[in-house]
C-alpha cells in the first residue's frame, strides 16, 4: 500500500479544439446541390432547344456559375463567421440568372434581363465588404446601394424600351453608364484609402485584390465597346466578360483565405476550452483572437485599484483610441468592469460575435478572480495551521523547560532534604532508614518525571538537534538497530526539526510494539531542499495510517510543512515508512 | 578539595554548595553562566569542575562545551557534568580524550550524597563516574550487536556495569554481595572476553572497558 500525500500531479493544458456545427456543413451541402441542379436544369433544357448558337453560351454560363457558388461555399465553409462566402454565392445566382436570357424562355428573358448586370454591383458590394464580408461606413453603404440600383434598378427598363424607342434606351444606358462610372470612381476612392489605412501585410492581399475586383467591374461592361474595334469576334467578347467575372470569386476566395485570418473556431468550443482548462491570460486573448479570426484582437485588463487597463502581464495599456479601425469592447462581470477586447472593426464586422466573446471573456476572468481569492484563502488557512503547529510546538517546548526548571530541580531538592534528615548527627537509626527510603522513593518520582519530560520533548532536540535526538532514541531502543545519518541540523526550522523527530519516535515505537520487529533501519538524510525520514523493520507488516497507530495525527503535521508520507507495510514483509519534510539547504 | 561549580538554578546551586562544603570541599565560585564558568576555572584552577548542561543564554548545551574544552585546556582539572537526562553521545564525547578525570551523573545523584561526594572524590582523583542510567544504555547497546557482550553472564554484566560505572573493585564486592576475589575473576573474564590488556592501573582499566563499551554500542553512521 502506497499512500502519498500533498502530491499533486501537474495536469497537461487542455488544447482548444473546434468544431463546426454539423448544420452548416448540412446547409452547404444543399446549397452545392442545388445549384448542381440548377446548372444541370439549364443545360438539359439548352440541350433541348437544339440550338447550337447559344448551347456553347448556355455551357460557359453554367460553368462561371459552377465557380461562383463553389468558391463562395469554399469561403463559407472556411470561414463561417464571414459573410464574404454568402455573398460570393450570391454572386453566382446573379451569374445564373443573367445567364437565363440565352435560353430564349420569354419570361425568363425579363428577368435575366433585368439582373444582367447584378454581377457587377455584387463584385461592387464584395470590394466593400471585403475582407468581413460586412459593410461598414455610410458612404461604403450608400455607394453599394447606388451600385445594385444602376446595374438592376436602371436596366429593367432597358427591357421594355429597347425596340421602340431608340432615344430613351440610350439615354437609360447613358445614364447607366455615368451612376455606373460614378460608383466605380467612388469605390476607387474608398479602396485606396483603405489600402493607405492597411499594413504591409494586409496590404499584399488587398492591392492586387482591390486592382482585379475595380478592372473587372469597369471592363466587363467596356468589353463591348472596346474589343470589337480592335477585331475580337463578337462570341469571343462574351467569353472575355465571362472569364473576367469568373475570376472574381477565385480572387475573393483567395483574399478571404490569405487575407491574414487565422482558422475561426466556434464561441462555444472555445468557452467549454475555457471553462476546463486553467487558460493563462495569454492563451485566452489567442484563442479569441483565433476564434474571431483577427490577428490584431488584444485583451485587456482592468486594474481596478490603479484605474487603469493592463496587458496580461500587468503592464498599463495606452487607451487612446486613435486608429479609428480598432474598436474597444468593454467586458463587465454583474456590470463591474472587468476588461476589454481590442480588435480591428475590418477583421470583425459583427460587433454581437464580439459582445459574445466578451461574455466568455468575463466568464474566464471571474474565474481567474475566484480562483485567486480561492488560492488566497488557502494559503491564509495553510499559514493559520502552520502558527498552530508552531503553537502547539512552543507550548511543547515552554512546558517542557518549565518542568525542567521547576518540578525537576525541587525533586533533586526534596531528596537532597530527605536525605539530610537522615544523616543529620541527631538522627535515630529508624529516621536514617525512613530517610533513606523517602529519599529513594523521590528519586523513583524523578524518573517518572524525566521520562515524562523526555515524551514531550527530548533534551537532545532542545541542547543539539535532530541527530543527537534521533541517536538517543535508537540508542534506546529495545531491538537492535541501525541509523544512518546525514543531516545538517543547523539548517533545520524547529517546526521541521521537531515534526521529523516526532516521526522517527512513532514510527520506531510501532516497529518495537507492533511490527514484534527484530530489527530496524533508520535512515534520515538531507538533500538540495528535502528532509527524507525512512524507517525500514522486518516484522510482520500490515500497518496501515487508519489502524491507530498514532502516525494519522503525525501525517497532519507533515501536511501543514508541505511534506510527503508513505507507508509500505505488506503483510509479512516488514513496514516501510518514509517521511519527506520541505526544508531549507 | 578546591571546587567552582557552574549551574543556574539559583537553589540547586546554593544546595549543591552547601553539600560539598558540608562535606569539606572549598567551594571557591558558584555561578550561572558557562562564559562565568570558565572564567573562574581560568582565575582559580581549581582540582574539580562540577557543571550543568544546559545554562544561559542559549538553555542548550553550553555547559556540556565549556566542560570539554576545560577538560582539553587544563589536563589537571576534573570535571564532572551534571544533567536532567544522560544520553551516550555526552559520555562519549566527554570520554573522548581517554585521560579520565571525567564524570556525568543525573543531577538527582546529588540527593544520595555519600555516593556523590564519593564519584567526585574518585573522579578528581583521575577516576571516572558515569551514571548508571547512561551505562545501562551502553551496555544493553553493546551486547545486541558485540558477540563478546551478549557472551557474558548476567553476573558479569553486572559487574561490567558497575565497572562502567567508575565503580572500584572493593565497591563492587560491597554492592553485589561478593567477595573482593570473586569480583576480580569476573573482572579478569571480562577482559578476556572484549580481549583487553590487563593493566594493574584500576583507572586505565576502567577507561579501556568503557572505550570498548562505547565502540560496541553506537548505533549511529554519519555519512
Amino acid at each position: 500500500m502506497s499512500t502519498p500525500l500533498g502530491v499533486v500531479a501537474p495536469t497537461a493544458p487542455l488544447r482548444l479544439r473546434t468544431g463546426r456545427p454539423g448544420s452548416l456543413r448540412l446547409a452547404l451541402g444543399v446549397l452545392c446541390l442545388c445549384a448542381l441542379l440548377l446548372g444541370v436544369v439549364q443545360l438539359t433544357v439548352a440541350a433541348s432547344l437544339d440550338d447550337a448558337d447559344s448551347l456553347p453560351a448556355i455551357a460557359l454560363f453554367t460553368a462561371v456559375f459552377f465557380i461562383w457558388v463553389g468558391a463562395g461555399v469554399v469561403a463559407w465553409w472556411r470561414r463561417p463567421n464571414n459573410a464574404t462566402g454568402a455573398l460570393i454565392v450570391f454572386g453566382g445566382l446573379a451569374v445564373f440568372v443573367g445567364g437565363l436570357v440565352n435560353l430564349g424562355i420569354p419570361v425568363l428573358d425579363v428577368i435575366s434581363v433585368v439582373f444582367a448586370t447584378s454581377v457587377l454591383a455584387v463584385a461592387v458590394h464584395l470590394l466593400h465588404a471585403f475582407p468581413s464580408g460586412r459593410l461598414h461606413g455610410r458612404l461604403s453603404t450608400a455607394t453599394v446601394i447606388v451600385g445594385y440600383v444602376v446595374s438592376i434598378v436602371l436596366q429593367a427598363p432597358l427591357y421594355f424600351v429597347r425596340d421602340d424607342n431608340a432615344g430613351l434606351f440610350r439615354a437609360i444606358v447613358m445614364g447607366q453608364q455615368i451612376l455606373g462610372l460614378a460608383v466605380m470612381v467612388v469605390t476607387a476612392g474608398i479602396l485606396v484609402g483603405r489600402l493607405r489605412a492597411a499594413d504591409r501585410a494586409h496590404r499584399r492581399v488587398l492591392l492586387p485584390l482591390f486592382l482585379y475586383g475595380s478592372l473587372a467591374v469597369l471592363l466587363i461592361p467596356l468589353a463591348p465597346i472596346i474589343l470589337p474595334p480592335l477585331g475580337v469576334p463578337s462570341p469571343m467578347v462574351g467569353v472575355v466578360q465571362l472569364t473576367l467575372s469568373a475570376g472574381l470569386p477565385i480572387a475573393f476566395l483567395l483574399g478571404v483565405l490569405t487575407g491574414g485570418f487565422a482558422r475561426t473556431g466556434e464561441l462555444d468550443a472555445l468557452s467549454a476550452w475555457l471553462g476546463l482548462a486553467g487558460a493563462t491570460r495569454s492563451a485566452v486573448a489567442r484563442a479569441l483572437a483565433s476564434t474571431l479570426g483577427d490577428d490584431s484582437l488584444r485583451v485587456v485588463y482592468w486594474a481596478a485599484d490603479r484605474s487603469v487597463f493592463v496587458d496580461e502581464r500587468g503592464v498599463a495599456v495606452d487607451t487612446a483610441q486613435g486608429d479609428r479601425n480598432r474598436s474597444w469592447l468593454d467586458v463587465r462581470v454583474d456590470s463591474r468592469l472587468v476588461g476589454a477586447i481590442v480588435y480591428d472593426r475590418r477583421m470583425i464586422a459583427d460587433e454581437q460575435l464580439v459582445r459574445r466573446a466578451g461574455e466568455v471573456l468575463a466568464i474566464a476572468v471571474d474565474r481567474e478572480r475566484l480562483t485567486a481569492e480561492l488560492l488566497a484563502s488557502n494559503g491564509e488557512l495553510l499559514q493559520s495551521r502552520l502558527r498552530l503547529v508552531e503553537t502547539a510546538d512552543r507550548e511543547r517546548t515552554r512546558i517542557a523547560q518549565d518542568l525542567h526548571d521547576g518540578l525537576q530541580v525541587q525533586l533533586v531538592l526534596l531528596a537532597l532534604e530527605a536525605q539530610q534528615i537522615g544523616t543529620a548527627p541527631d538522627a535515630s537509626p529508624g529516621t536514617s532508614i525512613a530517610s533513606t527510603e523517602l529519599r529513594q522513593r523521590i528519586d523513583e518520582a524523578a524518573a517518572d518525571l524525566r521520562r515524562l519530560v523526555h515524551n514531550v520533548l527530548p533534551a537532545a532536540l532542545v541542547e543539539r538537534g535532530l541527530s543527537a535526538a534521533a541517536e538517543d532514541l535508537v540508542d534506546r531502543l529495545a531491538i537492535p538497530a541501525t541509523l544512518d545519518l546525514q543531516v545538517d541540523d543547523e539548517s533545520l526550522e524547529p517546526a521541521t526539526t521537531n515534526t521529523a523527530y516526532f516521526i522517527l519516535a512513532e514510527a520506531l515505537t510501532n516497529a518495537v510494539r507492533h511490527s514484534g520487529a527484530s530489527a530496524v533501519e533508520v535512515r534520515l538524510s538531507q538533500s538540495h531542499d528535502r528532509l527524507s525520514i525512512q524507517v525500514a523493520d522486518n516484522g510482520v507488516g500490515g500497518a496501515s495510517v487508519e489502524s491507530g497507530t498514532g502516525l494519522k495525527g503525525l501525517i497532519d503535521r507533515v501536511d501543514v510543512l508541505g511534506g510527503s508520507f508513505w507507508i509500505e507495510s505488506p503483510r509479512h514483509q516488514g513496514t516501510r515508512v518514509k517521511v519527506e519534510l520541505p526544508c531549507a539547504s | 578539595m578546591r571546587v567552582v561549580i557552574g549551574e543556574d538554578e539559583v537553589l540547586l546551586r546554593e544546595g549543591l554548595r552547601h553539600v560539598l562544603e558540608t562535606d569539606g570541599f572549598e567551594v571557591l565560585a558558584a555561578v550561572g553562566t558557562a562564559v562565568e564558568l570558565e572564567n573562574e576555572v581560568a582565575r582559580h584552577r581549581p582540582d574539580l569542575v562540577i557543571t550543568d548542561i544546559r545554562m544561559p543564554p542559549t538553555h542548550t548545551d553550553e555547559g556540556l562545551l565549556a566542560a570539554i574544552r576545560i577538560r582539553q585546556n587544563h589536563v589537571e582539572i576534573a570535571v564532572v557534568v551534571l544533567s536532567q537526562y544522560v544520553q551516550r553521545r555526552y559520555a562519549t564525547e566527554l570520554l573522548d580524550n581517554n585521560t579520565g578525570r571525567v564524570g556525568y551523573l543525573l543531577k538527582q545523584r546529588i540527593a544520595d550524597v555519600t555516593t556523590f561526594t564519593a564519584d567526585l572524590r574518585r573522579v578528581a582523583a583521575g577516576g571516572t563516574a558515569l551514571d548508571p542510567d547512561v551505562v545501562s544504555v551502553m551496555v544493553a547497546r553493546a551486547s545486541m550487536v558485540s558477540g563478546a557482550v551478549g557472551s557474558l553472564t548476567p553476573r558479569q554484566r553486572e559487574v561490567l556495569g558497575l565497572m562502567a560505572e567508575g565503580r572500584s573493585n572493593a565497591r563492587i564486592a560491597s554492592q553485589l554481595n561478593l567477595s573482593e576475589k570473586a569480583v576480580v575473576q569476573h573482572t579478569s573474564n571480562i577482559y578476556d572476553a572484549f580481549g583487553l590488556p590487563v593493566d594493574a592501573d584500576d583507572h586505565r582499566r576502567v577507561l579501556a572497558v568503557i572505550r570498548f563499551l562505547s565502540a560496541a554500542s553506537a548505533t549511529a553512521r554519519h555519512t
